[in-house]
């Protein structure tokens, strides 16, 4: 049975969790395996993934924006990014990984916060991504917050994933992103832990958490000294293949893909 | 020199902040569930919440008879291939 891509939201409820790195190395890691991914910035307001694919703001003709305002199909605004995010000696066939990037024009970024978008056109955008590029996976990099269009890219997902750190106010700002989620339909986020200090307990801090949300933490990650040096210049898996950052995003691709052959 | 130096102060002040952290001690993420549960049931019970649940219902029909026919497609563009 050949079942439709999956769509999975990688969201948290404050700014500097790590979420667009946790999304674009998560891509990779799915890509690597020989998946066709897509990873779409919806962080209209501030955007950045792009960044880590190393597709500079000239080179983006076509972007989210243009998409949101009927400026054109959302197919014409993805990248094909794999020769850039896949070294060639990890590449499997069958890899394909793309980027749809919001637009870091200045005009633009002022339209979307005076005007909005239509949070609707994502669903549609969404499922045509899947089937016009034959996604095995689409991944999207959420605004932070409770905005309107941000929970509503979690309803559309089959899977959402939630970053925190440990600090208090991402533990109560979970707790009311959760409850929302659950009342609009979404079922069993995932929860992540990332940037957790040196020293710190990280089997009593799982347990905290899953007692506290009734959720399960599928992955811990470390503070991450290495991809702050990195400073957005490349994506950290490829670099970095062994290391506990990344062997915690690669069990995430792992349990995303087994889930999808379930 | 000088460089040095900041370097030095700066692992001075990240070591003893290690330190003194205890990281057995979580209580730092306490929560008062109560002041939440009710903040959440304030904005679910809002006008604009309300307009969202019923658009997320009526989105997620649509995208049921979206995947209800996409199936079909996408297994034949698999064969194509």
């Amino acid at each position: 049975v050949i079942r439709l891509g999956m769509i999975v939201s990688v969201h948290s409820y404050r700014g500097g969790t790590g979420k667009s790195n946790v999304t674009a190395n998560l891509a990779v890691c799915l890509a690597k395996s020989g998946k066709r991914v897509a990873v779409v910035d919806c962080d209209i307001q501030s955007p950045g993934v792009h960044i880590l694919f190393q597709l500079n703001d000239d080179s983006i003709q076509r972007s989210l924006n243009d998409f949101l305002y009927g400026r054109c199909a959302i197919e014409d605004a993805a990248y094909d990014v794999t020769d850039t995010a896949l070294a060639e000696d990890r590449k499997i066939a069958g890899s394909k990984l793309f980027l749809i990037p919001s637009s870091s024009k200045t005009g633009d970024l002022g339209r979307i916060l005076k005007d909005g978008y239509e949070v609707t056109l994502l669903n549609d955008g969404f499922r045509r991504l899947l089937s016009q590029l034959k996604l095995d996976f689409l991944l999207i990099d959420t605004h932070p917050g409770v905005n309107e269009e941000t929970l509503m890219s979690l309803v559309l997902s089959d899977q959402v994933i939630l970053i925190l750190r440990p600090d208090s106010q991402d533990f109560q700002g979970i707790y009311v992103t959760l409850e929302l989620a659950k009342r609009l339909g979404v079922v069993d986020p995932w929860l992540v832990v990332n940037k957790i200090p040196p020293g710190m307990d990280r089997a009593g801090l799982k347990q905290k958490i899953e007692m506290a949300y009734h959720q399960h933490v599928v992955a811990m990650m470390p503070l991450n000294f290495e991809i702050v040096r990195l400073a957005s210049n490349g994506i950290f898996v490829q670099r970095f293949a062994d290391h506990p950052f990344t062997l915690e995003v690669q069990h995430i691709a792992d349990m995303l893909s087994s889930n999808k052959q379930e | 020199m000088l460089q040095l130096l900041i370097e030095s102060m700066c692992g001075e002040v990240r070591s003893a902040t290690i330190d003194s952290f205890d990281p057995k001690e979580f209580e730092f993420l306490e929560m008062d569930e109560q002041q939440l549960s009710a903040e959440v049931t304030r904005i679910a019970e809002s006008d604009a919440f309300q307009r969202l649940q019923s658009e997320a219902n009526r989105q997620m029909v649509h995208r049921r008879s979206i995947d209800a026919e996409e199936p079909c497609k996408q297994d034949q563009d698999r064969k194509d291939e």
